[in-house]
């Protein structure tokens, strides 16, 4: 057993203090705001708010097919990167962590580059790549493969891929992780007492790495949800997300209360699909 | 030959990265037997243990089970077990789960699946109604639950991976004996790889000395210990192991120790009797057990007294003859009187091996 030595209760208060008191002004303080402001409404045509507490800016959202449009189309284009992410991360984390021998290190720095980059310049390097006159359409026409271009800009492709680009980091590094505590000698061990491969996979390796997986996705598919920067620049302002919606609200149209209460349903759908997670690692990260 | 061995492995072969793992490497066992493949570390018997389980394939070679060539079958389809030095227990099963997982895979379920996993637990001497989870057991339980799960799909063949390289001293002593009487109870053909001699000795029927990728020696441990067939051999074989004394032949009737001191043996010991040649070198191995301690009187090698270990029983004399260090176990009520003293060793069967081979030289007759 580790001895833990004794913290005088002024000790704890000055180690915890200025990261909490930093905290609490510029999170906590702001969020609390935000909450309260998403229950107010703009008094028409001024820049006052009107303090009575109503639910008519959540009535808006749910109410406007266009907000429940711009909700759809996220949640499932978050979904679509998690699920592509996870597909490729798969083999690449595997491959990383059984073969790549010396070349570990320096593969798993390049893999996590795109985080380190920030959103924009990859995404702006993308438009290059996907435009009508890019990169991949010019390839692919002097190949003689298509006639005319291919819409890779604008639409709801061009922004999967550039958050599949973006986002593929939070998926390898969990499955690397997991994937590296777990011993090659359970999957010999279940080859030995007559485990097919794929059995090998279903029975063994995936529940084990089921906290890798659902750590990434979750990581993912929250990145992809409040995206903002990626989704506006491939998209070109044609893909309607609900963090354009909340960006358009606040910084155009000026309409905090609603701008806030789009916010607030953002957080919900997050902490929903933190609970997901939790539930299915639950139900199926013990019993098999 | 008449009649074809139970597991039959012919000039098998298999390098790494241009390093050879194991070179033209044959063994038979009998059905039923105990063996245990010996070596240090690197000499190959691990990778031998993995390509009899499917895992990796030989360059070379072919491997026979049961009348079957199973040389290029995948391990799931070979039915033998393999209890890995970490257990590999799978976390997240339950012990049962874990010792059921193999007979999933068989297709056996429900009531004959219960009592298998039963019967499977009960032999390695756990309660099959301990429902926990791998994580909760200690080593030696955590080991149990492999073996029984190994056992449980009735294998052809047990492959044991340094089992009891993880368990404390004490629990090595009895987990050892308790493998021989499963072995024994089961009847189940069983294939140890240790690199613990003394371990090897106590368990098994047959034991495959292992060196550099190749098959030193394959004998019952009795016959290993007195006639080993090589100096590295002779070198690692019981505890202590035999001392190995170069020597170099004086004349027909005497020799010279490491530093330049003479030793005039005994008739039976003598360079001439024992078919070397002046001037040619050789290992003469000296077991501690046999070696005598005295005053001067013809046949005597020259020592001085070093370090005495008490052991219990016994007691450990560090020796040294010319610039050679020589260890003897003599019981410990013996007085040793140093600081200089005469070591005889036994007359009977010298072992002598040439110092550039290692090979064993031929007994006089």
């Amino acid at each position: 057993m580790n001895q833990i030595p004794d913290i005088k209760p002024h000790t704890t208060a000055m180690l915890v203090g200025p990261a909490a008191a930093l905290m609490f002004g510029v999170f906590v303080l702001p969020f609390l705001f935000l909450l309260v402001l998403s229950f107010w409404s703009q008094v028409p045509g001024s820049l006052q708010f009107d303090t009575y507490l109503t639910v008519l800016n959540y009535a808006r959202i749910f109410g406007d097919s266009y907000y429940l449009g711009g909700l759809w189309t996220t949640l499932w284009l978050s979904g679509l990167v998690t699920v592509i992410c996870l597909l490729l991360a798969m083999p690449l984390a595997r491959w990383i962590v059984l073969r790549a021998g010396p070349a570990k290190g320096l593969l798993i720095g390049l893999s996590i580059l795109p985080l380190v980059c920030g959103a924009l310049l990859p995404t702006l390097g993308l438009v290059n790549l996907l435009s009508p006159l890019g990169f991949i359409n010019g390839a692919l026409k002097s190949l003689g493969l298509i006639q005319s271009s291919l819409p890779l800009l604008g639409n709801i492709t061009g922004v999967a891929i550039g958050l599949v680009q973006a986002f593929l980091p939070l998926m390898i590094l969990p499955l690397i992780t997991t994937m590296e505590r777990l011993p090659q000698e359970y999957e010999k061990a279940a080859m030995s007492l007559g485990a097919r491969r794929l059995v090998v996979w279903q029975r063994i390796i995936l529940p084990l790495l089921l906290p890798g997986i659902v750590a990434g996705s979750l990581l993912v598919f929250c990145a992809s949800l409040t995206a903002f920067v990626t989704p506006q620049v491939l998209g070109q302002g044609k893909v309607v997300t609900f963090a354009s919606l909340a960006y358009q609200q606040a910084a155009l149209v000026l309409d905090w209360p609603f701008a806030s209460a789009l916010a607030i349903v953002m957080l919900i759908f997050l902490g929903l699909a933190g609970m997901l997670g939790a539930l299915v690692t639950r139900k199926f990260g013990k019993a098999s | 030959m008449t009649g074809f061995p139970y597991l039959r492995i012919r000039s098998l072969g298999k390098a790494y990265r241009g390093a050879t793992a194991l070179h033209d490497f044959d063994l038979d066992v009998e059905q039923g037997a105990f063996v245990a493949l010996l070596g240090p570390s690197g000499c190959g018997k691990s990778t031998l243990l993995q390509i009899l389980s499917g895992l990796l394939e030989p360059d070379r070679g072919e491997i026979h089970l049961a009348g079957a060539d199973i040389t290029r079958l995948p391990p799931w389809r070979r039915n033998i077990g393999l209890v890995f030095q970490n257990y590999a227990l799978f976390p997240h099963l339950s012990i049962r789960q874990n010792v059921r997982f193999g007979l999933d895979m068989l297709g056996i379920k429900g009531k004959e699946a219960d009592a298998r996993v039963d019967e499977a637990l009960e032999m390695v001497g756990l309660d099959p109604a301990l429902a926990r989870r791998p994580s909760e057991l200690s080593g030696g339980q955590q080991q149990r639950v492999a073996i029984a799960r190994a056992i449980a799909i009735r294998p052809r063949l047990l492959l044991l991976d340094e089992p009891l390289s993880n368990l404390d001293a004490v629990l090595r002593q009895k987990v050892r004996l308790e493998l021989r009487q499963l072995h024994d109870r089961t009847g189940i053909t069983t294939i140890m790889v240790t690199h613990d001699q003394a371990e090897a000795l106590a368990t098994a029927d047959r034991v495959a000395v292992m060196e550099a990728g190749r098959l030193l020696q394959y004998e019952a441990p009795q016959g290993l210990y007195r006639n080993p067939a090589t100096a590295f051999i002779a070198g690692f074989i019981g505890s202590p192991a035999a001392n190995l004394l170069p020597l170099v032949a004086r004349d027909t009737a005497s020799w010279t120790l490491p530093g330049g001191e003479l030793w005039q043996p005994d008739a039976a010991l003598t360079p001439a009797r024992n078919g070397v040649a002046a001037g040619a070198a050789c290992l003469m191995a000296l077991r501690p057990e046999t070696l005598a301690l005295g005053s001067l009187g013809p046949g005597g090698l020259p020592v001085r007294i070093g370090a005495i270990e008490f052991t219990g029983g016994d007691q450990l004399v560090h020796v040294e003859a010319g610039q050679a260090r020589l260890t003897l176990r003599l019981p410990a009520g013996t007085r040793v009187a140093g600081p200089t003293a005469w070591l005889f060793p036994p007359i009977q069967s010298p072992l002598l091996f040439d110092a550039n081979t290692g090979r064993r030289l031929p007994t006089p007759h």
